[in-house]
């Protein structure tokens, strides 16, 4: 199994598996808090928009699905406020218009290509060094964002009355999550591919929600989790034989069932004894 | 592009339908190659279309409803069968064309079974009656011509003695291509390498070359990291260093394994009409062998 | 100078007129009760005094600054909304959701420190929840939340305390309680408090002024001019009982008892 490691593709992709868990753990935070876990499903789909974007105009997917989840974000934030929607609709309006983009730019390509569909599910042993690069480099400016802004963000999931009417610019602050989701889901896409995005957003943090009552813990516990998702599900997958991507989400999924089951902390208040 | 063909198309049924002489007989082919072996052998006593351009992948095709317009006019449909053009079916059912031939190329061809030159991969889903890709090996081409050949004089026995004609000069073309490629082949040291997809065995089986495993396997199914490992280890061992692409597939795990094994890659296409090179069938014969064969000679 | 200033202040809210040429004013230190049926306009009032909305006619006046630079004076108005249910599984504690009154205060990537804490321990006790602090905050009772979010609105030391029906959904003991609370805080902080109910009886003994709303100013004054059942029955358009014990009024509209 050691033997494993000297190969390139292997290395690159334990590297991109973790640069994802990282980013999807910390922002999944957010979005488990806030519900926003639909918002992310909506970005995510927005990708395929992108990538097929990117096939049709001959340019790199990832740098016009990066444009095109940032403009859904943007979309749906502005939307939600001056169309007076709840977010709820205006992410359901651009998830399946995206998507709808998406099929009729690969319509319009001249020449078949199947490589988009490489992106829908993920092609986690040809992540290159590339893009181990522009991920790292993505990871590294959204966790900055989020330490920046990391007691607004806080107050804004707890309480975006008050945060409002403390002069918070919530609006701006909601667009911003927005934003950090399209990049963490851009990070994503090659790794585990547009489809299975949304299970390392909300998993590791919902199970993290299920283990601790402090805020910051949460998003310790988060990335402990999604990078052991992650390492875990490739040496499964690659043992027995299975798809990495969804091999990670299995094993996430299933750490999440048994903290949901067996969580001691969770259920009692350290002070009270009172069950959740 | 594809409209003016079909306005084409019927213009000349029409013409065809109304002053019942001399007529062009209206072919469609499912894929390129079967077009220019109709085209070869007819000559302008045929009008012949392909489905296909080239660039597609065959097996998951979506055909339009233009195309069932051409298939509404044809008089002959050349298709290759064993699964690879499946979506014919239903084009064939709504064109209610009584007049229709149909000529299926893999019938009486020497079936390679998947499975066969492609390590342990089962067989299933669109390899399942066994690999399609025929038309590769010149001596399918062979009976193919010789099967269009006597199904145009059917259709139309006024020009038999042109099509026996024709047919028979393209077949000494072929032969002598092919004794010309086979001889490049007979003299490279090594004959191995692997391919992205398997639509190659019967390519090898007619020219000599050694197809080692094929990296998906199924089109368009990822390979699992443990036969992508096993696969570079596999490589590295049995010095295979040519990986064989063909247009607009996704090649990052292809380029993975490039790197790992010291390998190089070639794109290759399975169709003529891809590129200014390889417009006709025997022209994508001689482009196909020389590129390999010159990636195969240079030294390590 | 007064701290609060409104003169004919309109505010269309949604395609409604919730407040229709509201006028009055407010010195430092005064407690206002505001008094008014449902969709009165009351939130209205208050989201206008913190430059949340924008009236589309008239001048609010705030602290001295008025229009855009509302928002600047937000720090010093310590704000109480209606009562809304905290989600009791949020990991935060009690002492950790007061601490977050001073956020928006505390400038970019500055964080709460030990004087925050202490502040937060000290305005916890001020509210009687000091043996809370390590609680959830979610597990509160509504009671105690209400006096959590009152802690919250004293972090920053306001000059001015807004209330929006603090005693909403509380039983009638907690309600005394909480009445209290805020009478004692005005007190000895010298707030100008505007205190929102739907409860006259409540918020009597505590004001100096009352203003009886319904999108437009129907009286505004001390107790004895407003507590008369003329006034009243035109208030809420029902008949109003006004009873006089022990110089204390009680009012009892319709059928309820106050």
């Amino acid at each position: 199994m050691a033997e494993m490691l000297s190969f390139g593709f292997i290395r690159n992709a334990i590297l991109g598996s973790v640069l994802v868990a990282t980013v999807g753990s910390v922002i999944g935070v957010f979005v488990v808090l806030r519900g926003l876990a639909f918002a992310g499903a909506g970005i995510a789909h927005a990708a395929f928009g992108g990538v097929a974007l990117g096939f049709l105009l001959g340019i790199d997917p990832l740098l016009s699905a990066i444009l095109f989840c940032l403009g859904t974000a943007g979309l749906i934030s502005l939307t939600g406020t001056k169309a007076n929607l709840r977010q709820d609709t205006a992410t359901g309006i651009f998830f399946s218009w995206t998507m709808a983009l998406g099929v009729i730019f690969l319509g319009l390509m001249k020449r078949y290509d199947t490589r988009v569909y490489g992106y829908l599910f993920g092609n986690l042993l040809g992540v290159t060094k590339g893009n181990i690069i522009l991920m790292a480099i993505l990871t590294l400016f959204v966790i900055m964002l989020v330490l920046l802004f990391y007691k607004e963000f806080k107050l804004l999931a707890f309480d975006e009355e008050m945060a409002q009417a403390g002069g918070l610019p919530t609006g701006w602050l909601n667009g911003l999550q927005l934003g950090l989701i399209a990049l963490t889901v851009v990070v994503s896409i090659k790794a585990v591919g547009i489809i299975l995005i949304e299970a390392l957003l909300v998993i590791p943090a919902a199970t993290a929600y299920q283990l601790t009552n402090r805020y910051g813990m949460m998003f310790v516990l988060s990335w402990i989790l999604s990078v052991g998702a992650s390492l875990g599900g490739l040496v499964l997958s690659y043992l027995l034989n299975l798809p990495s991507g969804a091999t990670i989400v299995m094993v996430a999924a299933l750490l999440f069932a048994l903290a949901a089951i067996f969580s001691p902390k969770r259920r009692k208040c350290r002070v009270c004894g009172r069950e959740a | 592009m594809r409209q003016r063909g079909i306005i084409f198309l019927t213009v000349l049924g029409l013409l065809g339908c109304g002053s019942g002489g001399n007529k062009a007989v209206v072919v469609v082919t499912t894929i390129p190659v079967a077009a220019d072996w109709v085209k070869q052998v007819g000559g302008d006593k045929v009008v012949v279309k392909s489905l296909l351009k080239g660039y597609e992948e065959p097996h998951s095709y979506e055909p339009n409803p233009k195309d069932a317009q051409v298939i509404a006019q044809a008089q002959l449909v050349v298709r290759v069968g064993l699964g690879l053009d499946e979506w014919l079916n239903g084009l064939i059912a709504n064109a209610k064309n009584p007049r229709l031939k149909i000529l299926t190329l893999a019938e009486g061809v020497e079936i390679i079974e998947e499975g066969e030159g492609n390590g342990e991969h089962r067989s299933h889903g669109v390899h399942e009656q066994g690999n399609p890709h025929i038309w590769l090996d010149p001596d399918v081409a062979k009976m193919g011509v010789k099967r269009i050949a006597l199904i145009l004089a059917e259709i139309d026995p006024d020009n038999s003695g042109f099509y026996h004609q024709k047919s028979e000069g393209y077949l000494r073309q072929l032969d002598s291509v092919q004794t010309v490629l086979k001889d490049m082949v007979a003299n490279l040291k090594d004959r191995k390498f692997v391919a992205l997809h398997n639509s190659w065995p019967y390519f090898c089986r007619g020219f000599g070359f050694e197809m080692v495993q094929a990296i998906e396997p199924l089109p368009g199914q990822e390979p699992s990291a443990k036969t992508v490992v096993q696969l570079a280890q596999r490589m590295r061992r049995d010095s295979v260093r040519v990986i064989v692409l063909e247009p607009q597939q996704n090649r990052d795990i292809a380029l993975a394994l490039a790197q790992e094994a010291k390998a190089k890659m070639v794109v290759l296409s399975q169709f003529n009409g891809t590129r200014p090179a390889n417009k006709t069938y025997l022209q994508l014969l001689d482009h196909n062998v020389r590129m390999l064969v010159q990636q195969l000679s240079v030294d390590k | 100078m007064g701290v609060i200033e409104f003169s004919g202040v309109t505010v269309a809210y949604q395609r409604t007129i919730a407040l229709e040429e509201v006028s009055f004013g407010l010195e430092p230190g005064e407690f206002l009760g505001i008094i008014g049926p449902n969709g009165s306009g009351k939130t209205t009032l208050l989201k206008t005094v913190l430059g949340l909305i924008k009236p589309v006619k008239g001048r609010v006046r705030v602290l001295g600054v008025e229009g855009e630079k509302l928002a600047q004076v937000r720090h010093r108005i310590g704000y109480v909304p209606q009562r809304k249910p905290v989600d009791p599984n949020f990991p935060v504690s009690v002492l950790d959701a007061v601490l977050m009154g001073t956020y928006p205060a505390l400038g970019f990537m500055r964080s709460p420190g030990k004087k925050e804490r202490e502040k937060a321990l000290k305005v916890l006790a001020a509210v009687g929840l000091e043996g809370s602090a390590r609680h959830i905050a979610g597990h509160l009772s509504g009671g105690q939340q209400q006096r959590f979010f009152l802690a919250r609105a004293l972090m920053p030391e306001p000059e001015v305390l807004l209330l929006d029906e603090p005693t909403a959904g509380v039983d009638v003991a907690t309600r005394r309680q909480i009445v209290e609370l805020v009478s004692a805080l005005h007190q000895e902080r010298n707030l100008t408090t505007l205190y929102v109910t739907h409860d006259i009886n409540e918020v009597m003994p505590c004001v100096d002024r009352l203003m009886l709303l319904n999108r437009r100013v129907q009286a505004f004054g001390g107790c004895a001019d407003v507590i008369r059942p003329e006034v009243l029955e035109k208030l809420y358009g029902i008949r109003v009982l006004v009873l006089e014990e022990e110089n204390r009024r009680y009012v009892i509209v319709g059928d309820q008892h106050g």
